[in-house]
């Protein structure tokens, strides 16, 4: 299953993310009772560190009170195992983000393109308010497809229905009232993929087809509609302007998880490596 | 040529029959189209019984005739009373008047307390017939009306028992068909009507057993014991439409069930803290509700949190009998549960005296300033940094102060003051929301 992580910090947000990973972690594992540990896969917990504050703090010191990093971690360690009442080896400490995985965290979602990130918004757990669909949007493009596999993928852990999504202009001079007859021809094949993908994933699948005004709004009212407890989507690669991740993100009521796009990715590694060279080459 | 014109003929024969079967459904379909068949049954009734009643000399079946004439009457003022609560609302009346057909529920229902009354009377005045000594004691202390019993030769029972079971039959009938047009439309008069016309048709099955039990099981008594169980039935009828007559006027909530179930679907909804308040009543078969819920959420997703609100409660009142819903829904931030709390920190300054960084201090010893953060649900809203005082603790409290964090795992308590000294779990200001 997809590595479960988020970003620690002690903010309102920072615990609203830390408890909805610790639920959503509990809930794909299979765990759901206090001290829950699981040796294959642990959750996550991106502790960065602050060189200058740890400086600034050596520097004040008449007395050395040891490893500064280390006295922090088991710091953090016990406030997330307070605040999770997760096992102690369920968690692994990290010190940097992983690039596979999900990542759930209010700031990265808005931040990175390159993550997949899931924004949590107001909730502190996914299916706290009842059982409802996973929403997937698509469109008539293949950059669905990672967050169909995440989707399908999660619903069948969660044992939850699936609504796949989608809006579409009306053909000019077309009179017929089943919006789906309006669709393109590549969006009704990737229709009939991502069907068939349910089918195989063994999730219960329906299909909304309309006409909205506006995508965003269509889809969230859906969203609302169906009580939808995640929507799922890609970010798309050739978006440059109105990309609807983002639009959906700064609307939406319903967690989100944003998959990143793996040309973004691609992308992200390549100038990652040029710059571990850049700095290398500098320090010779 | 021939056979095209023999098909178009037909095509238009049945596009004729389908006309007219289409206006005939809307006619059957129609609040009025259906009061026009009540007063139609009620003009055949109420000509056959004072026909048939005067011919044979039956005081009963004349009697009952001149309710029915009564009764049309009644369903002529449900017509116009329809007629005005289908009215479109205006700047004086913005909800319609729909609440006018509640006034009908309460006449009728008034009208039918009133009807169980005096049948209760009559079955209990015939019940004591039966018991001529009990009869007299009752009759020294309580006024009671005559007993008049039945008087029926054998030659006018076929006529009596045809009219009456025909009666008891139609009754039934345009009462289902009443109630059943009257929840569709939502028209209040109309289903109150319905049930006044069954319980017509109840005090008529009655009259039937008493003349069935009198003639063919020399059992006359055996109506007067089945009158009061319908006088109860009836009473119980009328109270329910008084009630719910007088509910929907002095605007009573739609019910505990209905608003428990609305606040327990709002909470369903993502972004919903709490139901701050839900107050309900109706108009019509229209429910009104005013909910002001708390959420966390801005502007931007508050129009879509109110879309999905509006669905849930939508559906589920269209759900459970309302013809339609007013909603107003108003939306609040949660109570910020204001607080201070404030962090010791290092402060490392660059030569020219500009704060690079800052981290949370171990001790206070270490500290050089003191952050003083200003919380509003549990979020960091505003900061001030100040440099150490000499007297911290009086600081502290002059500032409100609930809690000062340090960075190290068992702080020590500051001497002398109420403010707790916490351990903070980072020395980083950016993981602790200070910058």
């Amino acid at each position: 299953m997809t590595q479960i992580s988020c970003v620690y910090s002690r903010t309102a947000t920072g615990r609203l993310a830390l408890v909805f990973a610790a639920d959503l972690w509990s809930m794909l594992h299979g765990v759901s009772s206090a001290t829950a540990s699981s040796n294959d896969q642990p959750l996550h917990v991106y502790l960065r560190s602050d060189p200058a504050g740890a400086a600034a703090i050596e520097a004040s010191l008449t007395k050395a009170i040891g490893n500064l990093t280390a006295v922090e971690a088991n710091l953090v360690r016990s406030d997330v195992l307070g605040k999770t009442n997760l096992a102690p080896d369920s968690i692994v400490l990290d010190s940097n983000h992983a690039a596979n995985g999900v990542i759930v965290d209010h700031n990265l979602a808005f931040e990175r393109a390159d993550l997949s990130v899931l924004f949590p918004c107001r909730e502190s757990t996914l299916l706290g308010r009842g059982n409802g669909p996973i929403l997937i949007p698509f469109g008539d493009g293949q950059s669905v497809m990672p967050a169909a596999q995440v989707g399908f993928a999660m619903a069948k852990k969660l044992d939850l229905p699936v609504v796949l999504y989608h809006t579409t202009w009306t053909v000019p001079g077309l009179i017929a009232a089943d919006p789906q007859a309006h669709m393109c021809a590549s969006a009704q094949a990737l229709l009939k993929t991502l069907q068939s993908m349910a089918e195989q994933s063994g999730v219960e699948c329906s299909v909304v087809v309309e006409t909205a005004d506006d995508v965003v709004e269509g889809l969230l009212h859906c969203a609302l509609r169906q009580s939808a407890r995640l929507i799922v989507m890609s970010r798309s690669a050739k978006t440059t302007i109105g990309c609807y991740v983002s639009q959906t993100l700064r609307k939406t009521p319903i967690p989100l998880l944003a998959i990143a796009s793996p040309r973004l990715k691609a992308v992200s590694r390549l100038t990652d490596k040029a710059s571990l060279t850049g700095n290398k080459g500098g320090a010779a | 040529m021939t056979n095209s014109k023999h098909t178009s003929g037909q095509s238009s024969g049945q596009s004729s029959n389908v006309s007219l079967k289409q206006r005939l459904i809307a006619f059957l379909t129609n609040p009025f189209g259906v009061m026009s068949l009540v007063i139609l049954m009620y003009v055949v009734k109420a000509t056959l019984k004072i026909t048939v009643g005067h011919q044979i000399n039956s005081p009963m079946i004349e009697g009952d005739g001149y309710h029915n004439l009564a009764d049309i009457l009644e369903a002529l003022a449900v017509i116009v009373v329809i007629w005005v609560a289908k009215r479109p609302a205006s700047s004086d009346y913005p909800f319609g008047k729909k609440n006018v057909e509640f006034f009908t529920s309460l006449a009728i229902g008034g009208a039918l307390l009133v009807m169980a009354v005096q049948f209760a009377l009559k079955s209990v005045v015939g019940l004591l017939s039966l018991a001529p000594s009990i009869d007299q004691a009752v009759r020294a202390v309580l006024p009671l009306p005559v007993h008049e019993p039945l008087l029926m030769s054998t030659s006018t029972l076929p006529w009596v028992l045809a009219l009456t079971i025909g009666s008891v039959i139609l009754s039934l009938v345009v009462s289902r068909y009443q109630i059943a047009m009257g929840k569709r439309g939502g028209h209040a008069s109309m289903v109150a009507d319905g049930k006044e016309t069954a319980s017509d048709g109840r005090i008529e099955i009655i009259t039937v057993i008493g003349v069935v039990g009198e003639y063919l099981f020399n059992a006359p008594w055996l109506e007067y014991p089945l009158g009061l169980v319908v006088a109860f039935a009836i009473a119980h009828t009328g109270y329910e439409l008084f009630q719910g007559g007088l509910r929907v006027l002095l605007q009573h909530s739609i019910g505990q069930e209905h608003e428990e179930e609305i606040t327990k679907r709002c909470l369903a909804v993502a972004g919903v803290n709490k139901v701050e308040s839900l107050k309900t009543f109706q108009i019509g078969s229209t429910a009104v509700c005013i909910l002001t819920i708390t959420t966390e959420h801005r502007t931007g997703t508050i129009s879509h949190l109110k879309y999905g609100i509006e669905y849930h409660i939508k559906q589920y009142l269209l759900e459970n009998g309302f013809s339609d819903c007013e909603l107003n829904v108003k939306f609040e931030k949660p109570e910020p549960a204001r607080h201070r709390i404030a962090y010791a920190v290092v402060e490392n300054a660059c030569s020219d005296g500009a704060a690079i960084s800052f981290a949370v201090a171990p001790s206070v010893a270490a500290a050089t300033h003191i952050v003083v953060c200003d919380l509003e649900n549990g979020m960091v809203v505003r900061t001030k940094q100040e440099e150490k005082p000499a007297d911290l603790a009086s600081f502290l409290d002059k500032k409100r102060v609930l809690r000062l964090y340090l960075f190290t795992p068992e702080p020590p308590q500051l001497p002398g003051s109420s403010v707790k000294v916490l351990s903070s779990t980072s020395y980083q200001a950016a993981l602790l929301g200070l910058c």
